[in-house]
This record gives C-alpha cells, structure tokens and sequence, in this order.
C-alpha cells in the first residue's frame, strides 16, 4: 500500500515534468532533542499521513522541512487558451524563473510542443499547491534522480500538479501511473535513455492513454501476435525485449484492472478530521463534450455519447473523537443507530448503472451500522469495496458505471474517438449494431421529450455530529482553588472550521464553568475543541526567555525572578508589572514556579504570566471529552441529470410506377421512402447535425379521389386521429405502416425507409374510371422541432404533427376491345390490341392476384400476314368458366399468347409471345374488293348510275363523289315524296342532284329472277359515309324513328335472295358517329372504319362511351376502333354466356362487335351461286360435338 | 169342288238360303280379314321402313340431345385414357378449360345403333328404357371421343383403318355410368338420346329364315370419326353364337366403382356395353341386311311379302328398300317367304 502511493507520487512528476512529488510534511517539534513518547506519536501520525497524501518522507530535520497543504488552487484552461496566453505559459513552460522568485525550480518538460500535440479541445488542468508555511521543500526528478533543496515562504507556489487530456485526474492520473511505470521499468531494466526522453514517453503515454480509452489495448497490445508498438506507442519501444514487452503488457493489465482514482478529494468530508457532516452528491459529465462533472446539475448529450455519474458520500459523525491524541478516527454514532441512504434513478432505477439493488436501490438501503463502527475499507461499508473508492475511511465515491462496468454498457467497442473512455455509459442510439446498454436499461433510446431522461438521485439523512473537549490542564498550584486552571475551550460550526484560527481561541478572562455553559455559550455554534498545540506555540513566543524555573534539584533565575529558591518567594515581571508572589516550592517537575494564591488575579491562566513559560501538551493531566452529540438536519437529496433531445427532421415521398393511367382490377406499384434527417441541436453540440429515434410512425395510404388532392410535402399538418385515411378520406386504406419506433438505432445521419407496395386497382365500382387512384406516405411526428437548428426549449414543438408527401395519383382507365362473333378477322397487316389481366371486382385492398383476362377476340380464325399481338382467336379471351357466364380466361392458363390463338393461322412467334404470322400476303383482298364492286357497285354521274347485278330488283343511293350522311337518308326515306306510303317502292326521282336514290332498274342479262335482291339496298359513294343513325332490319335494336329500319313489317321471306341487306361501299371511308350504336350493314371500304368520330381522347365520358354492334360484313382498309364503351368493372350480372344485354356483362363487355350475322352468309352465299362465283367442290362434315 | 192352292218357301228353300248367306258371308269376312291383314302387313312394313329410314336421316342430321345448359352438372363426358374434360367441366367452375376451347365438350356423336331381340335377363340387368317385350326396337346414340388436333385417332396396330376400328379407337358406346338424380349412387344409363319403336300391329322384325326367327342383332348407323362419311354395319347374332348373346351387346361391367364425386357419364370402355369389344373383335360387318316383318296376327297371309332391305354400306334414307317377295318362289332364305 505505501509503495503504490509513492510510486504514485512518482508519476504524477514525470507526467507532468515536474519534480514536486517530495515534499515532506514532518509536522512540529520543538527544539530539544529530547525524545518523548508523545513525539513518537507524531512521527507514526506524519507517516501515515504521508502515505495517505502520496509525500515522500525523506527526513525528519527540522532545518529542512515544512507543512504544506495540497489542492488550494488551480485552473482550467483550455489547450487553445494555454496555447495563446503567455501568462499561463510562464507558468507552465518557464515555471523556474517566473514563479520562485529566488527560489529555483527544475525545468519543466511540458513543452509547447507537448501541448499542441494535444488534441484540439484538451482541457489543461494547472493546479497549483502553495506552502503553508516557511521552509525547505526538496524536489525530486524522479527520472534523473536529481534532488533540488529549496527554501519556500507560505503562499509559495511549490507545485503544478495537474495536466490532462480532457477528463483531468482520472485519465490524467492513469497516464501518469503509466508513465511513471514505464519509466521506473526502464530505469529498473538498464534501457537506454537516450533514446527515450522523458519527453517521448510522456508522449507515448499520452498515446498509451488513448489506446486504454478505446480498449484496442485489450484487443490489440494484450494480443501477441498483433503487440505492435510501433504502430501505437512509437519506434522507441522496439528496442524493448520480448520479456519487457511481456512485463509491460502486465503492466498495462493491472493498469486496466485498477479501479478510478477520483478527480480530487472532497475537502468537506475527505479533511475533516474532526468534524462531522453527512454530505451526498450527484455529479454528471458528458465526457465527449467536456463538460466535466456538474454536481446536482444537468448535461446534454446525444445518443452515443458517453456519459458518467458520481456519487460522493461521506457520512455522519465521521472521524468524530480523533484528535492529536487518539487520532484513531472511529465513528462515534449516537442518537441513533441506522442512517438513511438511497440511490435511486430514472426509469425504475433502471439507469443506477450497475448497482444492484440489493445494497442502494429503491428499497431505500440503510446503512445499518452499529454505534462506534468503523466504516473503511478494511471492515467493507454498505456498498460493495470494487465499486466504491475509499479515499477516506468514512466516506466513498462511486462511479455510475465504473470502469469495470463499462463494456457492459457501451455501444461502440472499436472507436478510436479520443473522445471515448472505455467506461461510462453511453446512451444507446447509435448505429453500432450490439449495443450492451440496451440489455442493461432496458430502453433502445433514451431519447426523452422531456428532459432528465437519465438522472440520479442520492437521498439521505444529513447528520451532523460534535464531540466536545475539555482540556483541564492543572497542576499543582499550592493554595488555589481551582484545578482546572489553563483551560482553552472552543467552539465551532462544522462549517465554519476552515475560518478557525488562533484568535478564535477563547483564552483567558472568560473561562468556562463547566461543559454546560461552554455549550450554552456556543449557542449554534457547534464547537470543538482545537489543538492547544498552536496556542502552545503563541505564547511560547510570548513567553519570557527569562523564565525562571526551579525543581527539586536546582532552581535557576532569569530575569525577574532571580534568587529563586526553593520555598521562597519571589518576584517576576510580566505585563502587568511585577509580581513577588510567586511561590517556589520545588515540588514539582515543571510549574516549579507559580503564582502566589493570594494574589489579586489569582484565577487566571498561570501561562500568560509574563516571565513564565509551560508547556500545556505537556503538563496535562486531564482531559475531559464532551461526548458526541449529533443532529439529523433533515431528508436531503441530490439529483444530477442527462437530458438527450430529441433531434430529427423527416422528408416523405410517394411514387406510382405506372404511366399516366392505370387500369381497373390491373395492379399498381407505388413506391414510399421517407428520411430522417439529421439537425443540429446546439445545446448538445454546435454545428454537428445528428438524428435521433424518431417516436412515431410511418403510413402510407392508398385512396380514390375526384381529383389529385393538393396539399402533401408541405409544412408539417395535423392528422385526425394520427391516421392519413381521415386526412385524405374517402375510400381508402393503409398500405404500409412502419414503427411504432423509427431510426431505432438512432443513426446520426438519420434513416432511409423506403417500401414498394403492389396494390389492386379497385374493379368493383362502374364510376371508377376517371377518378384517381392515388398513394401518399407520411411520418410522424413531423420534426423534433419546428425550426431547424432551433435551440431546444422544451421536447418537440409539435408532436402530433406530420409530415405528408406529395400526393401521387394515377387516372384509372379501361381498356376497351373489340369482338367479332360468327367469323374472323383477314389482314395483310398486323393485330394489335390490348388486353386486362385484371382481378375482376376485386375491391379497394384486395388481393392482386389477376383472376381474369380480358381482350379482344375473334370466333372463328384469325389470318394475319404479320404479327398478332394480345389479339384472341376461338373466343379465347371471352369467357371463363370459374367467372361464367360472364367471362374472362384464366390469367394461370395463359403461359404465351398462342394459349388463346389456336385459331390464330400460323402462330410462329409464340416463343416471342407473337401470334399470327400467317405471311399470307397476296392479293386475293385486293380481288374481293373488285368483285364486291363488280357485284355491288355502282357508278356514272349523280343524277344516273350504271347498276350493278342486283340492279333488278335492289334499291339504291348513290353519290358519285361526295359524303352521304345516313340521317339524309332517314329523311328521304321519310319523305312521302321518296318512297310511297309503305316503304316499299322508291321514287328514283328523288333526290337533289349530287343524292341519287332509286330502285333497281333493269336487270342484267344473267338475272332471270326478280326477287333476288328485293331486301337489298346498296349505299355507294366516291366519298365517305357517315353512319349517324341505327341502321336495323326489323324493330330489333333500333326503335327510335330517326333510325333506318328495313323490312319493317316483314318477317318471313320467300327466298335468300330476299334476305334484307344494307351494303354500305364507300370508297373513302365510313364514319360512324356515337349516334349510332347498331349497324345491320354490309361495310365496304377502300378507306377506314372509324367506330366513333366523336372521340375525345382521355374523356371517361365521352359520346363513344357506347358499344356498336356492326351486323355485317366488314371490309376496310383499316380500322379505328374508337369506341370506349364495354369493359365495365367487376364481373357483371349477367345470367347466360352471352347475355344480350351488353350492360351486364361486366369486363367482358366490348366497345364494338362486329357480327357476321348468318343470314349474310345464306344471302351472299346464294348470291354468288347466281353467278357461279362460288362452287363446293368438297364438304367434309364432321362428327357434332356432343 | 175342287182343294184350294197354298204358297211361300220350303224348308229346304230357306235352308238352302241360309247356307248361301252363311258361305256367302264367311267369304266376305275372309276376304275382310285377308284385306286387313295386307293392309296391317304394309303399315307395318312400312312403318318399320320409315323407321329406319328417320334413323338415317337423324345420323346424317344430327340433333344433338344434349341439354346444353352449361348450369347442368351431370352432363359430362368423361372418355376412357384421354382424361378428357366433360362438358360441364368445360364450363363449369370444377375445373378449367382442357383444350382452349371453352364450352366444348371431347365427346362427339358418331351415330345411332338400332337394337333387336333386347330383352333383359334379369331386373338387375334392366336399363331403362328396356322393356319386357323382345319386339320393342331402340335407337342409341353412338358417342365417342372427338377428334381434333389435340386428340388425333390413333388406330391400333395391324388396324386396316376401319370404320370400326376407328369407333372403338373413340371408345364409342352407348352407356355411361351416371349418378343417379338425388342420389351419390350411380347407374349405368344410356348417354344420349334413347328412342324405342315398337312394331305395329304386334309385329316383329325377322329374319329371311323360313323360321322367321325374329332378328337379334343390332344396325350400327355410323359416321367415320375421319372423314364424317356414314357408314352401316349389321350385327346379327344368332343361337348358334353361344358367345355373342344379344343382350351382352348392352351388358355392362358391374364391378365398376361409382364415381360420386364427379357423377359422369364415364364412357370409359370397360364401364359400359359391349359395343366397343364388338367394334374391335369384328362382330359388326359391313353387309347387305334384309328385314321381315312378321306377326302372327294373321297378315301373313300375303301372297307377297317385302323385304325391308339395307343395302350394303348404306349411307343415306334412300338405302332402305323394299323388296318384294313372290312367295310362290323359294329365294333361299334371302326374302321374306
């Protein structure tokens, strides 16, 4: 024990390049050299104090030693400040020559070099120590050896003892334990110093000191094969052995196994050695920032930082009864026998940071000791001897967490952070992945809306306790009557003792009666007894050297008391005057001489009598001690807090991977991210942004609207509810939630979540299409606070708030197609249409799954010469069993296209999901088209025509160049002047002159019968025919009178000749408008088909929202398949596989058909028999199916 | 005086009356009852004729007797070792479309088969409609697997591309398991349509025999499963063919499990009559067959009689012919004498 505290001294001398660490403190003696018992009892005093305080006993001459007291000033500067003052640079660089005047110091070896080697933000700790009083004081360098004898007044500087790295004392202490070793085992193994300065090693050390912060000495020196001095502590320690390396390495383990040793003593309990106070405290520091420990008050801190609690306690009626005499300091407990004491922390004493509750907990531990027990650390205390630091016997200081504790609450292992200490206990939140502090607490964060998240408390009794003396100092005073003459009683507060001095001293003149009016006298004034020693001291100087004196072998005479005889009186002087009383009767040893009873002053102090001179320590004969009287002043408590604010800003986006539109039952990928976002928080730290754990949550939300909302991406909004479907509202449903907690780790840098959601576009309603569908993502709380980098009042400014992305919307659409029933579809060109793979009616969050395809088919085959593409054959896509009869193919069936064109000529393309193919590309169209004109045609100028072979009996329009619009001919055909009374017989003069209407005139050669095309009439213009009304054999579809309706009143015909047929030729295309809606029709044309010429691209309402049903042979050049009705949402109601009612056929339902109606075939069919167009030549009739 | 004179018949007169009226009038009943007799022979002649001939006719143009609402579940048709879908499944939501043909069913109708001399053995053996009466003629439909590009006939080996080589390569019969209505049993019904003719005037069809053994046997009406041309085949089935009793041809094969779960018409070979084991063995040829009709109602006492004759690999009506008999004249077995 008393060698560790020298070589602890040692160290701090070389760390610090100062040669104090000598000192001798060798208390009083008095001049003779006679040795007594009770000097004896001061040598053992001074050693053990010596051993205590860390001096160095290096003598006992009176010539050269003094007293001294330690820690009675000092200051912290900054590395930057000490850097840039010259003043504290004279301290520090040139201390021999500005500081000791006369006196001359060893040369300091912290250079400014060694200081700017420091990393920036390195606290400098100078503390100064001062002597106390005159005297010699010794340095010693401890590396050379060199001693330096030097003489110091009181108030000399004698000493700066302190300099450190940020965490002064602890650390600083550490490193220079280090260095101090280092260096004592270099000196030891014979290493040459020349090639390791002082200066070197401290710097290695100041290296070494790190590597214990960031624990890589553990993983890297304690390593053998990775104990690379070279990289760490620098070239100079190669040239150590492997055996050194190996004892250094022993070194630097029973370094890391030494508990802390406190910053400093607490002067109120650590020196009192004779007073009693219980005094508890709570100190915290955020050792990344510095901030140093802060009793009772509060730090700042950010998540990852580290931070460490300091408990002190020293506690009642220590030390109480030691004196000079009996400086056993035993705890004299009286009154009561337990004293109260409690730790307690935040969060359910989660945060007391290793303390079992078992010794100081919340169930508010007593320390239970009994009267006159000693507390210290020979005989344990109530709190366990390796978390409590015994710097003095009746008090402890405890580290929250110590440093054996501190792998189990940090969360960092590797950070070379100059910052990081290796213990303490850093606040979880940092993006480090294991982190022990969160098993240890509890809590992922212990980021708090509300400061002093982290707190503890020290709650006890304070108790105050006294001893009071009385020093009777009596001797034999022949004659008086008082025998506790040379009493000095005093009294004093405990916290008045440090104010104590000499003239304090109640002497003379007003002695005590007795114990009780001392007491009385103090009053409030708690008081004890001070060392008489000092009084002792002031009078011998008053004493006159001409004392005389006499026993019962000699007597001597000085001045004023000469012829001092035994038994005789005589005269001495004093103050106040002469007196002649003084009795000598040599009877005993030392008040030989004493002041006659009779005299008038008799009652005073004998001591103040001039020309007399005693020695109370020495003439005592009786002391009485007071007893102990404590106090209990009452609950008192400490508290010391951490508060981690909250510290985030956010950013939310939505996006819908889809194009302009997206479709009914179809599905739709919207992507959401949101980020947290770092800000500064300048009560933490300045400048530096980070992010913290976010309380809340993230959703995103899907929903149909009228239009795109506004709103979103904006300043922070209040959310009903804390739920974007009653922000947004209408149909809508959450898509993603994120949390409860978000940036759990509390990554500074913030957090990215990002999330892609595959959702159904609804199908289940008919006024869908138009609307929008339409995604947002939002977080909340929206930001720690409301202005970034604002200065942190109180927790987040709105923590209801949210932050609310910009609304992504899509328009649904639908996808109409196109049927053709009862035949196929020819082309030297290419199909391409579009198809739905939908879930049919799925709702609002159903599943995606398609369950249906929908598109566009033909019944019977399909020969293109080029690509077919999403295009069915054989009614493919029509209907579905599992949704009959109402259609769909089973999206599962369908592998490749070729799935649902087997009568798709030739399919040689399936591997590329290409159909058709069928590379027929004559001219064989081109030949049916000169055939229908040869047959059906007609020309010459507008007022005559050349007929065709229908002529006989068909009727005819005809234009020879410009457009003819079906609603003039409704007129006509309306007009009593166009045709008599029952629409069967036409005027053919009637007419202007660019319309031409008539029946058939006469007949060609080869027609022998006159019926054989009475039902027909033939449309024909060198322009273009405007279909704006229903065309219609019978009453059918159409029963609007503006409708063109033949064979109104027939219903049985006499032949197929007869067969009603409209054959519309236009040589420059037909349009059909969205008035008309069924067309019983032959359509022929050089041109285009356009289905719907009311088109409005992008209108959910348009005119062609209708479906067209053209009965008839189609024949064009190409086709615009403008209609935008059918394919309705969900499955609809329909009840057979092809309900005649469009409506209720749901998806399947298409904007046109195309039906080539049967009696065409019998009618065209019959017709070309007339002419021979058209011979079997062979007819193989299958099986029927069953 | 002369005795006066007395008048009227004698006895022997009016006897003599009598028996000529008697003979007169049994002669006029004969020759009612022969006249009647003719005319009941020549209904029923020709009944039986336009029978056959309708048969033709529904061959050729086929009216399919299936109900075709796609709502009914029992109507499958489920084909031996093609695991084919029925129809019902086709449009059903059990099981999804089989051959990219929604609503299609894999079975085709490949005919008619006239039966004679049916008459159950037992009333376990009973199929409705059979009745009790060896007279009564029914009329199946013949129904096999169809044929298409996913399904392609495929003829035995050895197979000389017969008609009826092709029948039983489509597994065509007349009978089908089906659950019973309301019931998880099944039975073993006709699939298709079922006609029933029954001669006229309690006639039967025979044979040419001077026995007029009554005809037991089946006419097999069918189309070729390749090129769809009708075809006709003559089963006859006499008593000296201890192997190939009549009514075997709709016998079936009881050991059959019932299949609750789908209640199908399951056409699979073995579950069914004998049709396809007669297909494959040769029992139906394609010949010349003549029909008689007879009764013993008294109408055989035409001087001549017809044969009902199909022609040989008669394809249409017009191969059903009358052929008059002179009955003074042995035609060796070959007409109706």
């Amino acid at each position: 024990m008393k060698n560790s505290k020298r070589i602890s001294a040692i160290l701090l001398s070389v760390f610090f390049g100062l040669t104090i660490g000598s000192n001798v403190f060798a208390g009083l003696n008095d001049s003779t050299s006679e040795t007594s018992q009770a000097q004896v009892a001061d040598e053992n005093k001074q050693e053990d104090y010596d051993a205590n305080v860390g001096g160095q006993h290096i003598g006992n001459n009176s010539s050269n030693t003094i007293a001294y007291s330690r820690n009675v000033a000092g200051i912290e500067v900054t590395r930057e400040q000490l850097m840039s003052d010259a003043a504290l640079q004279s301290i520090v660089f040139d201390r021999p020559t500005t500081t000791t005047g006369s006196v001359t110091l060893p040369a300091t070896n912290i250079t400014q070099t060694h200081i700017e080697n420091l990393p920036a933000g390195t606290n400098v700790w100078i503390e100064f120590t001062y002597a106390e009083n005159a005297g010699w004081v010794t340095d010693t360098n401890p590396v050379t050896g060199e001693s330096v004898k030097r003489w110091v007044e009181p108030g000399d500087i004698i000493g700066v003892v302190g300099l450190n790295d940020g965490s002064w004392g602890y650390q600083g202490q550490k490193a220079a334990d280090a260095v101090a070793k280092v260096t004592d085992y270099l000196a030891k193994t014979g290493v040459d110093m020349n090639g390791v300065s002082v200066k070197s090693v401290a710097e290695m050390l100041s290296d070494y000191n790190m590597l214990l912060a960031t624990g890589v000495l553990t993983q890297d020196l304690l390593d053998e094969n990775a104990f690379l001095f070279t990289d760490r502590i620098g070239k100079e320690l190669e040239k150590l052995t492997e055996a050194e390396k190996e004892e250094l390495k022993e070194l630097i383990e029973e370094l890391l196994e030494q508990p802390p040793v406190p910053p400093s003593s607490n002067p109120d309990c650590h020196d009192a050695n004779h007073w009693g106070d219980t005094i508890g405290k709570v100190s915290v520091q955020n050792i990344n920032t510095n901030t140093g420990w802060r009793e009772g008050g509060t730090v700042w801190a950010r998540p990852g930082d580290t931070i460490q609690f300091k408990i002190y306690y020293c506690w009642g009626a220590q030390a109480v009864g030691a004196d000079d005499y009996n400086p056993a300091r035993t705890q004299h407990w009286t009154g009561q026998d337990s004293q109260y004491f409690q730790l307690s922390a935040t969060q359910n004493d989660n945060y007391l940071f290793g303390e079992n509750a078992q010794y100081i907990g919340p169930s508010k531990h007593v320390l239970n000791q009994p009267h006159n027990a000693t507390i210290g650390p020979a005989t344990g205390g109530a709190v366990p001897n390796d978390k409590v630091d015994y710097t003095s016997s009746y008090e402890f200081t405890l580290y929250s967490p110590g440093q054996k504790d501190g792998s189990n609450y940090n969360c960092m292992i590797f950070d070379f952070s100059p910052y990081f200490l290796g213990f303490g206990y850093q606040i979880p939140g940092v993006d480090t992945g294991g982190c022990a502090a969160i098993s240890q607490t509890g809590n992922m964060s212990d980021v708090s809306n509300s400061p002093g998240v982290i707190s503890q408390t020290i709650e006890y009794d304070r108790i105050q306790a006294w001893q009071l003396y009385k020093y009777q100092r009596s001797g034999s005073c022949a004659g008086c009557n008082y025998n506790d003459i040379g009493q000095i009683i005093d009294h004093r507060s405990y916290n008045d003792r440090n104010s104590l001095t000499r003239q304090n001293i109640r002497v003379m003149g007003n002695p005590f009666a007795s114990l009780n009016e001392a007491k009385t006298a103090g009053g409030n004034m708690w008081g004890i007894v001070m060392k008489h020693q000092n009084s002792t001291a002031q009078f011998k100087n008053d004493c006159d050297v001409r004392s005389c004196g006499c026993n019962s072998w000699h007597h001597w005479v000085v001045d004023g008391c000469s012829d001092c005889r035994w038994g005789q009186w005589h005269t001495i002087y004093d103050e106040h005057g002469s007196h002649q009383e003084w009795w000598c009767d040599g009877g005993y040893y030392n008040y030989s001489c004493y002041q006659s009873c009779g005299y008038n002053d008799r009652g005073a102090v004998c001591n103040n009598r001039p020309g007399q001179s005693f020695y109370e320590s020495e003439s005592r004969t009786y002391t009485e001690r007071g007893g102990i009287h404590p106090i209990n002043l009452g609950h008192q408590s400490q508290t010391a807090s951490v508060n981690v604010p909250y510290s985030y800003r956010t950013r939310a986006d939505s996006y819908i991977n889809e194009g302009e539109v997206i479709y009914l039952g179809q599905s739709v990928t919207s992507t959401f991210s949101v980020n947290i976002l770092p800000r500064v928080v300048t009560e933490v730290r300045s400048n530096e942004a980070y992010a913290t754990l976010v309380d809340g949550f993230i959703q995103a939300v899907e929903f149909i609207a009228d239009d795109v909302p506004g709103g979103g991406g904006v300043a922070p909004v209040d959310v009903p509810g804390n739920d974007l479907c009653n922000y947004f509202g209408g149909d809508c449903r959450e898509i993603w939630r994120e949390g409860p907690k978000l940036n759990k780790e509390g990554r500074y840098k913030g957090e990215n979540y990002s999330h892609a959601e595959t959702r159904a576009v609804p199908d289940d309603r008919d006024d869908l299409v138009g609307k929008k569908y339409c995604v947002a993502v939002g977080i909340s709380t929206a930001d720690s606070h409301g202005i970034v980098d604002a200065e942190v009042v109180s927790g987040m400014s709105n923590p209801s708030a949210w932050r609310i992305s910009g609304v992504s919307c899509r328009t649904i659409a639908k996808k109409p197609n196109f049927q053709v029933w009862n035949g196929g579809l020819y082309t030297n060109g290419y199909i391409e249409t579009s198809a739905s793979y939908k879930n049919v009616g799925v709702s609002l969050g159903g599943s995606t799954e398609p369950t249906g395809a929908f598109g566009s088919w033909e019944e019977y085959y399909v020969v293109a010469a080029k690509d077919v593409r999403t295009f069915a054959s054989g009614a493919a896509l029509g209907y579905y069993p599992s949704l009959r009869p109402r259609g769909g193919k089973d999206p599962a069936s369908i592998s490749t296209y070729c799935d649902v064109t087997k009568k798709t000529i030739a399919n040689d393309g399936c591997a590329e999901n290409v159909t058709g193919r069928s590379g027929v590309t004559n001219t064989s169209q081109q030949i049916i088209l000169e055939r229908i004109y040869s047959r059906y045609a007609l020309e010459g100028d507008n007022t005559s025509y050349v007929g065709r072979k229908l002529d006989n009996s068909a009727r005819y329009i005809y234009k020879k160049t410009d457009d003819i619009r079906i609603s003039d001919i409704v007129n006509a055909f309306h007009s009593t002047e166009m045709y008599n009374a029952d629409r069967t017989t036409y005027n053919c003069n009637y007419g202007t002159s660019s319309l031409k209407m008539c029946q058939g005139q006469s007949a060609n050669a080869e027609q022998t019968t006159s019926n054989y095309a009475d039902g027909t009439l033939v449309i024909h213009t060198g322009g273009k025919v405007i279909i704006d009304r229903n065309i219609c054999y019978g009453n059918g579809a159409c029963n609007n009178s503006s409708d063109v309706r033949l064979n109104n009143n027939s219903e049985y015909f006499t032949s197929m000749y007869g067969l009603p047929q409209v054959v519309i030729i236009a040589d420059k295309g037909i349009d059909i408008t969205s008035g008309a809606t069924h067309v019983d029709a032959w359509l022929v044309t050089n041109g285009t088909i356009n289905t719907c010429t009311d088109f409005s691209m992008g209108s959910p309402e348009s005119a062609c929202n209708s479906t067209l049903i053209v009965n008839g042979p189609v024949f064009a050049d190409g086709i615009r398949l403008n209609r935008a009705g059918g394919a309705y949402p969900g499955a609809g109601s329909g009840s057979t596989v092809l309900d005649t009612n469009l409506s209720r056929t749901g998806s399947i339902t298409p904007g046109e058909i195309f039906n080539l109606r049967p009696d065409t075939l019998y009618w065209a069919y019959s017709q070309a028999q007339r002419f021979t167009q058209a011979t079997a030549t062979y007819t193989r009739e299958l099986a029927p199916r069953y | 005086m002369k005795a006066p004179k007395k008048s009227g018949f004698t006895l022997v007169e009016t006897a003599l009356v009598m028996a000529i009226s008697v003979l007169t009038l049994v002669a006029f009943i004969a020759t009612i009852s022969a006249r009647i007799g003719r005319e009941r022979y020549k209904d029923a002649t020709n009944s039986f004729a336009d029978f056959v001939r309708r048969i033709y006719s529904e061959t050729i143009n086929v009216q399919n007797g299936r109900s075709g609402s796609i709502d009914d579940q029992n109507e499958y048709c489920t084909l031996a070792g093609q695991n084919a879908h029925a129809i019902a499944a086709e449009n059903g939501a059990a099981n999804p479309d089989s051959d990219g043909y929604p609503g299609r069913s894999g079975c085709a109708i490949y005919g008619k088969l006239i039966t004679f001399g049916e008459r159950y053995t037992s009333e376990e053996d009973r199929i409705s409609p059979q009745d009790d009466d060896d007279r009564i003629i029914y009329v199946y439909d013949v129904i096999g697997r169809a044929i298409d590009i996913s399904h392609p006939l495929v003829l035995p080996a050895g197979s000389d591309g017969s008609i009826t080589d092709q029948l039983a390569a489509v597994n065509a019969d007349i009978l089908a398991v089906t659950k019973k209505p309301g019931s998880s049993d099944c039975a073993v019904n006709p699939v298709g349509t079922v006609q029933r003719f029954s001669p006229p005037w309690s006639s039967e069809i025979e044979t040419t025999a001077k026995e007029r053994n009554m005809f037991k046997g089946a006419l097999l009406i069918t189309r070729s499963p390749s090129s769809g041309a009708v075809h006709t085949y003559v089963l006859e089935i006499t008593d000296d063919d201890k192997d190939l009793q009549f009514q075997s041809i709709i016998a079936h094969n009881r050991s059959v499990a019932c299949d609750n779960a789908r209640g199908v018409y399951d056409m699979t070979t073995n579950m069914n009559s004998n049709l396809n084991q007669y297909l494959k063995n040769g029992k139906f040829q394609m010949k010349e067959v003549n029909f008689c009709v007879g009764s013993d109602e008294g109408f055989m006492t035409v001087s001549k009689r017809n044969n009902i004759r199909v022609v040989l690999d008669n394809h249409n009506a017009t191969g059903v012919e009358f052929i008059e008999t002179d009955l003074s004249k042995d035609e060796g077995g070959n007409a109706c004498e």
